[in-house]
């Protein structure tokens, strides 16, 4: 059973978006990491990029392909997850904790509301599957 | 199949107009599942000819690269089907059952093409038959492979040598069991009626319990494959390109007259321009197919085939370069995305199981 944390929003390219004070920390989701498999490296946009939501900003490299990771919000880096760099099969195990991928200093915080919670997100999920 | 491979959790992906399974866990596990264990691959996709007739092993000689006379009944022969240009058709198996009767397995990508290569070049007296339908394959490759095989079979198949193949029973019925694979490990492919196979699947899963056995996807299929360098045709040879530049000469045999051969002579006087090397990152990075290669400044060659070594833990790749810019220990840039990553011309091949 895929999990889908019910305290984060999601966005539509298979990030997790979790506000935590004055930043939003991002993911990827149970989904996604399972798509990806078995992932290999990470590139990470550097601490004071400027994101842009739905403009890819990362990359994730698995045995199989290379895939982009998309902004769910716009604003700036202001953390990202180093851990990363030599344990990045964090992504795989733990998506919604270890494996977070950066945080952003939003820009707009009304982009929050625009991303889908837990239920919307599953609901797309078993419409693709069908 | 499609069912039994759904219910182990296959996921599918497409391929050359299948759906074939993808992963079932993961390409990693399933990786090395067959380096250290056995693993099935469902093949049943591929291309499989009946040649028969009075004139089936001269027309074989022909067209086919390389030389029948390395073999004999059960056994069988890697080569090439080459056009006048010495450009690859495919690469394909051949199994001899007899001087008169052939069996050849080739890609599923090139079946229609091949068949019609073939059928155009054949005489009078050698009928094709293409029973890719009608047949399926089973490949059970790993170190466990031949003691798992022969709990299924109740046979040792401890004698059946690399390349040697037969017939062996399995509930009544006669099933082809070749000692080839494409993995580089010790590996079984089986050859039998798709009405049985379901059949065979679940024994090789019921005996195969106790070995370890995994099922395993195209996806560890492409990383096992290029550790031990075995090309992938259209990927590391097309019609382009000739056996020379792939590093394909050891399934030429001069000594006879085949289609391709008199183009093979004259690059060989004109001297080959690029050649199939191998490479590994040095630094971060995943190299993949249409990655240029770059050195000074210059785009020189370009990434046929690239992955992640589960083995090795770094990538790996092949790529058509100058033939001066192969030589081991050679620096290349590969171009991955907008950055360059070192790289380093190694020895082929990456993998070679202990024997």
């Amino acid at each position: 059973m895929l999990s889908y944390p019910r305290n984060l929003k999601y966005s539509k390219t298979h990030e997790w978006a979790r506000k935590e004070d004055k930043k939003v920390v991002v993911g990827i989701t149970e989904y996604a990491q399972k798509e990806l498999s078995d992932v290999v490296f990470v590139e990470l946009p550097p601490v004071g990029q400027e994101v842009k939501k739905g403009r890819a900003c990362a990359v994730v490299e698995s045995v199989k392909a290379a895939f982009d990771i998309y902004a769910p919000i716009s604003g700036k880096v202001v953390e990202i997850n180093r851990q990363l760099e030599t344990n990045p099969a964090l992504i795989n195990t733990s998506p919604y904790r270890e494996g977070w991928f950066f945080a952003i200093e939003p820009s707009n915080l009304a982009e929050l509301s625009e991303l889908f919670d837990s239920e919307k997100y599953e609901g797309l999920l078993h419409e693709s599957a069908n | 199949m499609h069912d039994h491979h759904a219910r182990m959790g296959a996921k599918f992906m497409e391929f050359a107009g299948w759906e074939v399974p993808l992963q079932y866990t993961t390409i990693v596990e399933e990786h090395h599942a067959v380096r250290k264990a056995a693993g099935v691959f469902d093949v049943s996709h591929m291309g499989k000819f009946q040649i028969r007739g009075e004139g089936a092993y001269d027309f074989l000689e022909l067209v086919l690269s390389n030389g029948l006379r390395k073999i004999s009944d059960g056994r069988a022969l890697y080569s090439l089907l080459l056009n006048e240009q010495g450009g690859v058709v495919d690469d394909v198996i051949v199994y001899q059952i007899s001087r008169i009767h052939f069996f050849m397995i080739v890609n599923a990508a090139t079946r229609e093409k091949d068949f019609r290569w073939l059928e155009t070049h054949k005489p009078e007296n050698v009928e094709l038959t293409d029973e890719s339908s009608a047949k399926t394959i089973l490949a059970v490759q790993g170190p466990r492979s031949e003691a798992l095989v022969s709990g299924i079979f109740r046979h040792d198949f401890k004698e059946l040598r690399p390349f040697q193949f037969g017939f062996f029973d399995f509930s009544g019925e006669s099933v082809f069991v070749a000692a080839t694979g494409y993995t580089g490990e010790r590996g079984f492919e089986i050859v039998g009626l798709r009405e049985n196979t379901p059949a065979i699947f679940e024994r090789i899963f019921e005996t195969g319990k106790a070995y370890g056995i995994r099922p395993a996807g195209f996806g560890a299929r492409d990383t096992l494959r290029l550790e031990a360098k075995y090309l992938l045709y259209g990927q590391d040879m097309d019609d382009q390109t000739t056996p020379l530049e792939a590093t394909l000469e050891w399934a030429l045999d001069f000594s006879k007259n085949f289609i391709g051969r008199e183009a093979l002579w004259k690059q060989m006087d004109a001297g080959l321009l690029r050649r199939l090397a191998g490479f590994e990152l040095i630094n971060t990075g995943v190299a993949r197919h249409g990655h240029e290669i770059v050195s000074g400044g210059q785009t020189i060659g370009v990434v046929t085939s690239g992955t992640f070594s589960p083995t090795f833990q770094k990538s790996i790749g092949l790529a058509y370069v100058p033939v001066e810019q192969g030589v081991m220990g050679n620096e290349l840039d590969v171009k991955i995305r907008d950055k360059l990553v070192k790289a380093k011309v190694v020895k082929l091949p990456f993998y070679s199981r202990q024997k």
